[in-house]
């Protein structure tokens, strides 16, 4: 419990508390200026792109990467030498570094001597912009996420599936269940917890997701793939507005809080087996 | 019981997850004989330099101890920043040469100028001492300046049946000029319209430090003299032309990669690199194959060339004002600096130091560089608000590089920066 609220509670109070005051760090100042940091971050046009960006990316990735999980997850839950080489192959992405994957995808995404370019002129299509481009990029960045998380949910999703007894699935198929009903009716329920704690942690991750907008966009164009993580970074450490970036943060959190208790009140089912 | 667990669960993720600002930094471990360097890692030859001098301060200083933390470029102002607004832990610190004036305004710099004899000011190139000097004081020393030149590929030149250009600033090349060179000297075999060899690039391609003497050598300045506005300087129309140049450089043209690529100029895919003075250093040392010369930074209107490096400061709350002046002066002083250049091959801030070294700066490259260091350097503007001027701008070009309106972007990007200076007001 020390190392909780020493590590965890501190933390957040303290950001809490920064929120309300215009800390200089090199000046070595803090003046309470009251809700002047949540006032103008609600004024503030780059944190309010930077806020829907957050909506919409976390309204296409978390689903995407939630049912092309559960999609794998069930298509791996066998047995066999090769469904062993797929699992290995599906979560190879979780393993490697968020920062290199970035880099990565950056290099393949390259306008001009890009591999998916070289690709595509290769079979006679056009050049396409990727992160270059205000259209194109959010979907790049969101493209690039989902390849990376997918493996790691699928995972978490293949041990709920093991979890579920076969003497349910068996009683389906004697009851002359098909097997689209016996998904629907008997793996999908009992498989709700560890899909409700997958929707919820991966609905926090992709809220404060980072890493792939500093590497590739630094949220361009023009704020396209600004999310509201980057904002604080932004804000924190090359403007100094420590004050400012912890509302920003503060007010993230609370969206976060609110995203989640919502998903806990409309996605949680009692059951038994 | 699940539920709560799964609450619980989701509760410690959010919270593991939650970003934290820090503020505040524990004490460091002080010692009275004990000085803090704080350095900016830039390799092993600026960290040979920083070690000989700390070795002639502490001979020069018996029982006391310099203990030296360095720290990545990317990281080495947020860390700084850091270390500086916990009042304690850090002496003497490397100053990025455009934030002297932020950390002036904000306090953060001892005041030099008892601590040095005129001489010894007089001796630092008027570029750099301006840069070290915030309304009226010096509050760093120089250690190691730039300026940038148009490095150019010979073989490409001659493949393609064009004159190289000449190395004297009285043959400087005017940007169109450029531009009918690249695109002559560009080649695309594979037809795929995406060049094999470039005909141009620029190495920090969207960082002020290159960009801002465009639109300054097109006629307008980065901002006003008075450092309390941009508008009317990035939004007029003489910065928009250079702004909208720039961007044409990539979608127009087409002489330049949208997205840097390392090493071209290295690989011989490339024809010109506008590029900063030490790449002559890393062509001399790996890259002995590529036939280069480099020719005046070319012009709009008139020659402006971009300057600055790293200046050294005495942190503001050092309890040990006088030994960190010491360590300051043992890395930057006449006879360090000439040290330094021996091992570092930085350009000079001294005069002392490039007349020392006939046989470099009476030659190419180096004799245009110190030319255009002293009579065409242009420092980045001295704002408190730099470090969020640089950014904006920075966001600015970036964006009309991938194809937005040069106008609309510069005056957004001005109305941004205005109200990050007014902060500072």
């Amino acid at each position: 419990m020390v190392g909780l609220g020493l590590f965890k509670l501190y933390p957040i109070m303290e950001g809490l508390r920064l929120s309300f005051y215009d800390v200089r760090p090199i000046a070595r100042t803090q003046v309470f200026i009251g809700l002047a940091n949540f006032i103008e971050l609600v004024q503030d046009p780059v944190i309010v792109k930077a806020a829907l960006n957050t909506v919409l990316f976390n309204a296409i990735v978390t689903p995407l990467q939630v049912i092309l999980a559960l999609g794998l997850a069930v298509l791996v839950n066998r047995q066999g030498r090769a469904v062993r080489v797929f699992r290995s192959v599906f979560f190879m992405p979780a393993v490697i570094s968020l920062v290199v994957a970035s880099i990565i995808w950056k290099l393949l995404y390259a306008p001009d001597n890009g591999v998916l370019n070289g690709v595509l002129i290769a079979v006679g299509l056009p050049a396409q912009t990727f992160l270059t481009s205000q259209s194109q990029a959010m979907p790049s960045l969101i493209g690039m996420v989902v390849w990376k998380g997918v493996g790691y949910w699928m995972v978490i999703l293949l041990a709920g599936l093991k979890d579920i007894p076969e003497s349910v699935q068996e009683a389906a198929i004697v009851d002359g269940a098909s097997p689209g009903r016996r998904f629907f009716a008997v793996t999908l329920p009992l498989l709700s917890p560890t899909l409700l704690f997958v929707v919820v942690a991966d609905t926090v991750i992709n809220f404060l997701l980072f890493v792939p907008v500093y590497v590739m966009t630094q949220g361009g164009p023009s704020n396209a793939t600004s999310l509201l993580m980057f904002e604080v970074y932004r804000n924190a450490f090359v403007y100094t507005r420590f004050g400012y970036a912890a509302a920003v943060s503060t007010a993230l959190l609370f969206v976060i809080a609110i995203a989640v208790s919502l998903q806990m009140r409309f996605l949680w089912v009692e059951f038994e087996y | 019981m699940r539920r709560i667990s799964l609450i619980a669960a989701a509760l410690l993720f959010l919270m593991g997850l939650t970003p934290a600002i820090p503020f505040g930094g524990a004490k460091s471990a002080w010692a009275a004989t004990e000085l803090q360097y704080l350095s900016v890692a830039r390799g092993e030859p600026r960290r040979q330099a920083i070690l000989a001098a700390i070795v002639d301060f502490e001979k020069a200083n018996p029982g006391v101890k310099v203990v030296l933390s360095e720290i990545p470029f990317d990281q080495y102002f947020q860390k700084a920043a850091i270390a500086l607004s916990s009042g304690s832990g850090i002496d003497v610190f490397d100053v990025d040469s455009p934030l002297v004036a932020s950390y002036g305004h904000q306090n953060a710099l001892l005041i030099l100028d008892k601590y040095y004899a005129r001489d010894n000011v007089q001796d630092f190139t008027k570029v750099e001492r301006d840069i070290a000097t915030y309304q009226g004081k010096m509050i760093s020393a120089p250690m190691g300046s730039t300026s940038v030149g148009l490095f150019v590929n010979v073989d490409l030149f001659k493949a393609a049946g064009l004159k190289v250009p000449g190395t004297d600033p009285k043959e400087r090349l005017t940007w169109d000029q450029v531009v009918d060179l690249a695109r002559k000297v560009q080649v695309d075999k594979s037809g795929n319209k995406i060049a094999d060899t470039w005909g141009f690039a620029i190495q920090q391609y969207d960082r002020p430090y290159m960009t801002l003497p465009l639109i300054e050598s097109n006629g307008a300045s980065a901002i006003a003299p008075d450092g309390t506005t941009v508008d009317g300087y990035l939004n007029s129309a003489a910065a928009i032309e250079a702004a909208r140049w720039y961007g044409d450089t990539f979608n127009k043209f087409k002489i330049s990669p949208r997205e840097q690529v390392p090493n071209l100029f290295y690989t011989g895919k490339l024809a010109m690199y506008l590029a900063p003075s030490y790449e002559a250093n890393t062509l001399k040392s790996q890259y002995p194959n590529v036939n280069w010369i480099v020719a005046p930074h070319p012009y709009f209107k008139k020659a402006v060339t971009p300057t600055g490096a790293w200046h050294v400061g005495v942190f503001a709350g050092t309890k040990q004002p006088d030994l960190a002046v010491a360590l300051l002066k043992a890395y930057t002083d006449p006879e360090a600096a000439k040290r330094n250049y021996k091992i570092m091959n930085y350009m000079p801030v001294r005069e002392s130091t490039f007349k020392a070294f006939p046989e470099t700066f009476d030659v190419m490259p180096n004799k245009l560089f110190y030319w255009e260091i002293v009579n065409t350097a242009v420092p980045r503007p001295r704002t408190p608000a730099y470090r969020e001027y640089e950014d904006l701008l920075r966001q600015a070009f970036a964006n009309i590089r991938q194809g937005a309106d040069a106008a609309q972007e510069m005056k957004a990007a001005t109305e941004k920066i205005n109200a990050q200076i007014r902060r500072y007001k």
